[in-house]
């Protein structure tokens, strides 16, 4: 087996414990709330034979680990039960929802790498110049931006005043503009960042003055010999802020009414709806693990010295 | 009372105040407390008591920042905010950095099975992005003030363990660690002696920018509804019913947006600027 | 002549002032010429060498000319310098584990120096990348091409970068220290083949050594630099038969024997080039200096036949 294919296996091998232990979390939430959990599983008019065979339904009689293996059983196949109030399984609520913010992280997601390196790039090729300030400047006032009044703002701009996209819902691509752009914003602040940083690194290492002593052209030295390496760090940056995206869609969400993963819960969690509350909460963070599962394996295939270890 | 600095301290304390960093964010970080800490001395009016003939007036004279729909003030309720998100904030990383230091430094020292379980724990913490963790959180006790204090805290618990765990590894491998044990100096001891003064550096740079993360994190509990109810004032729940006065009365959501904006920015400053002058890497 | 270089100074702005690392240096290298250049670390042989083949940090100032294949160096334009660079001119650095780039292989390096400077197949690069690696002898040229550097040794990489360095048949070569970051056992051997390919190119060689022993072996020249300049310059022969400068003699002293027998290192160290010392760079170290050395510069003078000396004390000025 190839030192890659290893490598590969045992990254897998090891998120699984993170996963576990994610569910557990989610698993214990309903026996954190205060008060009885078939209780508060049951829709409100429920009559005490009714909570009772949810009890025994869910097995919330049988011992908690018992319990819990029903929970991951369950979930492995996708099956979170019913929502209490709106009659739908969850499921059904669920997966448009996640679909969206999905759309919706990737697109500002593509949006924030694209920019944001370009501005890193731009950003350390002059270092302490005043376009580097500049781009400095500006990646401190994007991650220091409440994503929510961004958002506000993006809507005053070119919903109120310019009358071009619509300020909230859902169905078109248009619809899908302000709340990727605001995302993708904060996101390109970040990635600029890192960007700049790993770029003036490797800008100074040794291989880069070889590359430019044998003549290649500085297109070729700085968007491939540099930048390859430049990459490696921005790649698992890149990863975390995927993450935060998922997470900070719920606040844009909200600010846009679009009907995301970040909306469902948040109005679940107002409606004491739990089901929805656990299988969202439990399907953004196994998003997370699972990407920056991936983004370790994609930095093994772009930085080769990882893969020895 | 006069104190001799060390002349490193003062070196480092030099560069401090030179740094351009430091000193805008300093500026902002100690507006935003004294802000806070004076708020019942410099706002106009009462925060929380409003005139409903006043309702959603405009910027004007009587009130700079206009008024809300309750018509209360909305320059004193962003300067009552302050006060709330100083609370939040400070008390949040408090209670996180204490913890963290404590379970962190603990895990790296003991080390075998302990720091195991513990790193596993962190990692699993740190699965649930950004406000994920402080939104279960939220989920479970409910919302309110303390009830946002808790869920901040959690949320920036398992960054300091992880930070503290691993500066307090680097230094257990140094001679002078091995030397005070092997003389049997107590744990305590090395601990309180060696580990943490050498944490120190990244423990407060991270501190700062876990402020400013925590600050945002609040407000947006807040402005979700799942965080400091009203009256309270509280600059993201300001913002909260912005949707219904994006055309009438956008003053009512710009300027606790302003406030926060910039005081977030302030603690970022002053945490790259500390990042800087205290870790300092190879400077290009 | 193939490089002449005229009054060169080369200063370094920085912090602590400005740093004057090569200061009026002449010399010339006619085709096929290897010079050997000698001096302890920290006397501006890297600075020459970088100054030459046009990679000083954007900090450094450059005065005076540099003459190569009748082009005026110091005032050409970039583009056009660059493709003298690997081409016309190459060097080989000091350290070969970093001066490779980590996550590409060394056949990318090699064919994007072929297709840069020749354009061209791959296939047409590759092979000629295969066959220079055979030259430098290394195990499996195939298997070296889709090699990783990390995946090599550093004697390994250093063959590499001297297959690289002569691919292309330049006319200039500048090494930097090559094997001064090697195992000793692995120098002799990376000597040994930079004396054997010296004869089967047409290339000429600025050799940089801070070993006058080495110098000797692969110079046909030697000049010994001394705090930016240059003290004493001639045939690897006279250098070893009548060093004249204090400084070379002292070099010639350190120089590591294979017997093993007494090595003797020069008391003191290169000074800082922000102020250099007054009148003779090397007089507050040297055993023969006075009340001159200190006051006045002595200049760089003929001696003999191509034996050029800078120093009051062996000066034929006939003052003394
Ligand atoms: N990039 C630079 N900036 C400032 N000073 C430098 C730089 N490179 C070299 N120097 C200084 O120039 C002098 C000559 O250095 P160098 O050319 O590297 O000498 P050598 O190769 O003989 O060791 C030294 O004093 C060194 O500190
Ligand atoms: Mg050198």
């Amino acid at each position: 087996m190839s030192d890659l294919a290893r490598y590969v296996i045992r990254r897998i091998i090891l998120a699984i414990p993170t996963l576990l232990g994610v569910s557990v979390i989610v698993f214990l939430m309903i026996h954190m709330l205060p008060g009885d959990p078939a209780q508060l599983l049951a829709p409100p008019e429920a009559t005490i034979q009714e909570v009772e065979m949810i009890r025994r339904r869910l097995g919330l009689d049988k011992p908690l680990w018992e319990q819990y293996l029903i929970f991951m059983s369950n979930a492995l196949k996708g099956e979170f039960g019913k929502s209490l109030f709106t009659g739908h399984t969850v499921s059904e609520l669920l997966w448009p929802a996640y679909l969206n913010t999905l759309t919706l992280s990737v697109l500002a997601m593509g949006f924030g790498l694209v920019i944001g390196v370009l501005m890193g790039i731009y950003a350390a090729l002059r270092p302490n110049t005043v376009r580097d300030q500049a781009v400095t400047s500006l990646s401190l006032l994007g991650i220091s931006m409440p994503v929510f009044w961004l958002g506000l703002i993006l809507i005053e701009i070119f919903s109120v005043w310019l009358r071009l996209l619509p300020s909230g819902g859902s169905g078109t691509f248009k619809h899908l503009i302000l709340p990727s752009l605001t995302l993708g914003l904060v996101g390109a602040a970040y990635v600029g960042r890192a960007t700049r940083a790993s770029m003036l690194e490797v800008l100074s290492q040794e291989y880069i003055r070889t590359a430019r002593a044998y003549g290649l052209p500085d297109r070729l030295v700085i968007y491939v010999y540099a930048l390859r390496n430049a990459l490696i760090p921005v790649v698992t940056v890149a990863g975390l802020i995927f993450g935060y995206m998922m997470a900070g869609a719920v606040l844009t969400e909200t600010v846009f009414s679009f009907p995301g993963l970040g909306r469902l819960i948040v109005n679940a969690i107002f409606a004491r709806d739990y089901p929805i509350v656990q299988a969202g909460i439990l399907v953004v963070a196994t998003t997370f693990v699972v990407i920056n599962t991936a983004v370790d394996i994609l930095y093994a295939f772009i930085n080769p010295r990882i893969r020895l270890r | 009372m006069l104190v001799e600095l060390d002349p490193s301290t003062k070196k480092t304390l030099r560069k401090a105040l030179r740094n351009r960093n430091i000193r805008v964010g300093g500026i902002i970080v100690a507006t935003f407390v004294l802000m806070g800490l004076l708020a019942p001395f410099i706002a106009p009016y009462d925060p929380t008591k409003g005139n409903l003939r006043d309702s959603l007036l405009p910027p004007c004279s009587k009130y700079p920042f206009g008024t809300d729909f309750a018509g209360r003030d909305i320059l004193s309720r962003v300067i009552w905010g302050a006060r709330t998100s100083l609370i939040v904030s400070t008390v949040s990383v408090f209670i996180a950095v204490i913890a963290g230091v404590l379970v962190g430094g603990l895990s790296a020292y003991v080390g075998g099975w302990i720091d195991e379980v513990v790193t596993r724990i962190v990692d699993v913490m740190l699965s649930f992005p950004d406000i994920l963790l402080a939104l279960f959180v939220a989920a479970i006790v409910g919302p309110g003030l303390e009830n946002v204090i808790v869920a901040v805290a959690l949320y920036n618990f398992p960054q300091f363990v992880r930070i503290m765990r691993g500066s307090a590894l680097q230094a257990k491998e140094m001679e002078f660690v091995e030397a005070a044990r092997a003389i049997g100096e107590s744990n305590a001891s090395i601990f309180a002696r060696y580990l943490l003064p050498n944490s120190l550096a990244p423990i407060v740079v991270h501190a700062t920018l876990r402020t400013a993360a925590s600050i945002l994190t609040a407000a947006g509990l807040s402005f979700l509804g799942l965080g400091v109810q009203p009256p309270i004032p509280e600059w993201g729940q300001m913002m909260s019913d912005a949707r219904t006065y994006l055309v009438t009365a956008p003053h009512v959501w710009i300027f606790p947006g302003i406030a926060l904006f910039i005081t977030v920015l302030g603690f970022n400053l002053l945490g790259d600027g500390l990042n800087d002058v205290l870790n300092p890497k190879m400077e290009v | 002549m193939l490089l002449e270089v005229h009054d060169l100074r080369v200063s370094y702005h920085t912090d602590e002032g400005t740093v004057k690392a090569v200061d009026s240096v002449t010399l010339s290298l006619g085709r096929r010429e290897t010079l050997a250049i000698v001096g302890e670390s920290g006397s501006g042989k890297s600075t020459l060498a970088l100054s030459i083949i046009g990679l000083l940090p954007k900090t450094a100032r450059v005065d005076g000319s540099i003459r190569f294949l009748n082009k005026e160096l110091t005032s050409l334009r970039e583009e056009e310098f660059r493709r003298l660079r690997g081409d016309r001119i190459t060097i080989v650095f000091q350290e070969p584990m970093t001066a490779l780039n980590p996550v590409f292989t060394i056949g990318k390096f090699m064919r994007d120096i072929y297709l840069t400077h020749r354009g061209g197949t791959e296939k047409d690069a590759l092979s000629l990348a295969r066959e220079w690696l055979g030259k430098v002898k290394v195990p499996g040229p195939e298997k070296v091409l889709s090699s990783y550097p990390h995946e090599l040794s550093g004697g390994m990489r250093q063959r590499v970068l001297i297959a690289s360095s002569l691919m292309l048949e330049p006319d200039l070569v500048i090494m930097d220290e090559p094997t001064s970051a090697l195992d000793v056992s692995v120098q002799a051997q990376i000597l040994r083949l930079i004396a054997e390919l010296k004869s089967q190119v047409e290339a000429s060689f600025i050799f940089i050594t801070h070993n006058l022993g080495v110098a000797a072996a692969v110079g046909d020249r030697v000049a010994v630099m001394y705090a930016g300049k240059i003290v004493e310059m001639a045939s690897k022969e006279e250098i070893f038969s009548n060093p004249m400068h204090p400084y070379t003699q002292g070099l010639l002293r350190a120089v590591p024997k294979v017997s093993g027998g007494e090595v003797e290192p020069i008391p003191g160290s290169v000074p800082s080039l922000v102020n250099p010392p007054s009148g003779c760079r090397f007089h507050p170290r040297c055993p023969l200096a006075d009340e001159r050395c200190a006051e006045e510069e002595p200049a760089l003078m003929e001696v003999g036949s191509g034996h050029w000396v800078a120093c009051h004390r062996v000066s034929g000025s006939g003052r003394w």
